[in-house]
């Protein structure tokens, strides 16, 4: 299916309108040698297809579990996540996922690293091998596709990573606090090209954060969260018009926004408002 | 490129002045008849032996080699094999783990006979022995090297819906080569002492026949040329699980580079 081009993703109205994730009253226990650890609480979200969604929170807040709750890679103890109306049970196969470290195969080059998705499906690489080096050409990789990854920098592998996950043109693609180790610029970089490419492919986006600022600029939606037990405690949509350029993190709109995110961490303690 | 190959000609010239200036001492004290020859030879005489007759030494280096090699192969084989269902089965964990380790606290030189018996004096108790020897340097490194792979890597197995099989195959294993080599390395040294022990049991063949023949005849020139075949061996074997690192695990070796440098 190399056909799958990297063009807008036109969803009708009606199904953007429409619930694709539903996540209901989930509370996630973990039992470890130091007793019962309550890391989410009665979390309740909806999200809509197509939709960017930030999740923002302290370290610890259960971002990380709600996201593999909703990734199917763990269950919930108790309450439901349901996509397209269907539990999930296991990890959907129109998702793709990128994580807090960048887990690129060291034996593979990146080329063969960002097939891995097609390889792992069992789908004929002959076909994806397009699609592949497109979305390489995107993150500006293109000649790094025959390097190994420890020959590239950080950044580029985060990129690689992201190629990995999007190879597979996924509905649903969850991102686990995925430019955390990057210096600023790349972070920067890096939020401009992941806007850009998830405006062209439409996938609804879940991304974990604790930057705020991160969070305001990327999502439509910003769902701000509570720690121990991990709850939500606000969420708040961004109307910010798209495609953004870094300088709309001046604007008076976008002040706005991070300071109600901040007065809410300062009503819940995460944050001090005076020294 | 100039001066990392003038570092890498440092790094060899040292080693080597090294062993040529115990062989110099060593040959002046038998030439001034500060140690009876008889007892210990000079290196001259001992190359001279080996010169010589070097079919002889050739055809029972040979049978060594053989036993040594394939009872690796066999270690390296089964032991992957083993690590694997450890790594995977909590059952075999359990059950064959601490039975590997109580097994392995044996000495193995006391097993040997038992494998003459039950194999004959041919080829194949060296091979078994040499790979009993070996296997459990192999187990334990590739069990470490399995373990070691980094949670999230698992999880990105999972969430393509890769199956347990294809994340052992295509995420765990080679993700343990860095280990599994460590391993072959000890393993490859621990193989040959292993087709020694076998061959001085019982054997009508081999470097350690040789020596053992040689004893008998009080030729101790020859012992000491079939010693220095049998190091000379263990030390090409050594030197060869390293070029197939060098050749497989191309990402361990550049990062061991790169780390020397700074």
């Amino acid at each position: 299916m190399s056909n799958i081009s990297l063009e807008r993703r036109r969803l009708p109205a009606e199904e953007r309108r429409q619930t694709y994730i539903d996540v209901c009253d989930v509370s996630k226990t973990y039992e470890s040698e130091r007793g019962t650890v309550e890391a989410l609480r009665d979390v309740s979200l909806s999200i809509r297809a197509g939709e960017f969604v930030s999740v923002v929170g302290p370290s610890g807040c259960g971002k990380s579990t709600l996201l593999r709750c909703v990734s199917g890679l763990e269950q919930p103890s108790t309450g439901t996540i349901s996509l397209k109306g269907e539990a999930v049970l296991s990890p959907a196969p129109s998702m793709g996922m990128v994580f807090q470290r960048d887990v690129l195969l060291d034996w593979r080059n990146i080329l063969d690293n960002v097939l891995f998705t097609a390889d792992f499906r069992g789908l004929p690489r002959k076909q994806w091998i397009g699609r592949a080096k497109e979305l390489l050409e995107l993150f500006g990789l293109s000649e790094f596709q025959n390097r190994y990854p420890w020959e590239l920098s950080g950044g580029m592998r985060m990129r690689a990573a992201i190629c990995r996950a999007l190879l597979v043109a996924p509905e649903l693609l969850l991102m686990d606090e995925p430019f955390a180790a990057l210096d600023a610029f790349t972070r920067d970089d890096l939020n401009l090209e992941l806007q850009k490419i998830s405006q062209k492919t439409n996938s609804t986006t879940i991304f974990i954060t604790h930057n705020i600022t991160e969070a305001i600029f990327l999502g439509d939606k910003v769902v701000v969260m509570d720690r121990r037990p991990g709850r939500v405690a606000l969420v708040l949509d961004i109307e910010l018009a798209r495609p953004r350029a870094l300088s709309v993190r001046e604007t008076p709109q976008f002040a706005e926004y991070g300071s109600i995110i901040r007065r809410t961490f300062e009503k819940l303690g995460i944050l001090r408002s005076q020294v | 490129m100039n001066s990392r190959l003038m570092i890498k000609f440092g790094a060899m010239c040292r080693p080597i002045g090294a062993l040529l200036i115990c062989l110099l001492v060593w040959e002046a004290a038998c030439r001034f008849g500060l140690v009876r020859p008889f007892l210990l030879p000079a290196p001259s005489a001992i190359l001279d032996a080996i010169l010589q007759e070097p079919g002889l030494f050739l055809y029972h280096a040979g049978y060594t080699l053989e036993a040594t090699l394939l009872g690796f192969a066999m270690a390296v084989v089964l032991g992957v094999a083993m690590a694997m269902a450890i790594v995977q089965f909590r059952f075999v964990e359990q059950t064959l783990y601490p039975l590997l380790v109580s097994f392995n606290s044996i000495p193995k030189v006391a097993i040997a006979p038992i494998f003459i018996v039950w194999m004959g004096t041919g080829l194949e108790p060296k091979i078994a022995i040499a790979t009993m020897i070996a296997i459990f340097a192999i187990v334990i490194d590739t069990v470490h090297g399995l373990r070691s792979v980094d949670p999230e890597m698992i999880d990105l197995g999972r969430s393509v819906r890769g199956s347990n099989l294809k994340i052992i195959w295509k995420i765990r294993f080679p993700h343990a080569l860095p280990s599994l080599f460590a391993g072959m390395k000890v393993a490859i040294s621990l193989a040959l002492i292993g087709a020694i022990v076998g061959e001085f049991v019982a054997a009508k063949r081999g470097l350690g026949y040789m020596i053992l023949l040689a004893q008998g005849q009080f030729d101790v020139v020859r012992m000491f040329a079939a010693m220095v075949i049998l190091s000379v061996s263990g030390l090409l074997l050594f030197y060869l699980v390293g070029q197939a690192e060098n050749l497989m695990v191309p990402w361990r070796v550049a990062r061991r580079r790169s780390s020397s440098d700074h």
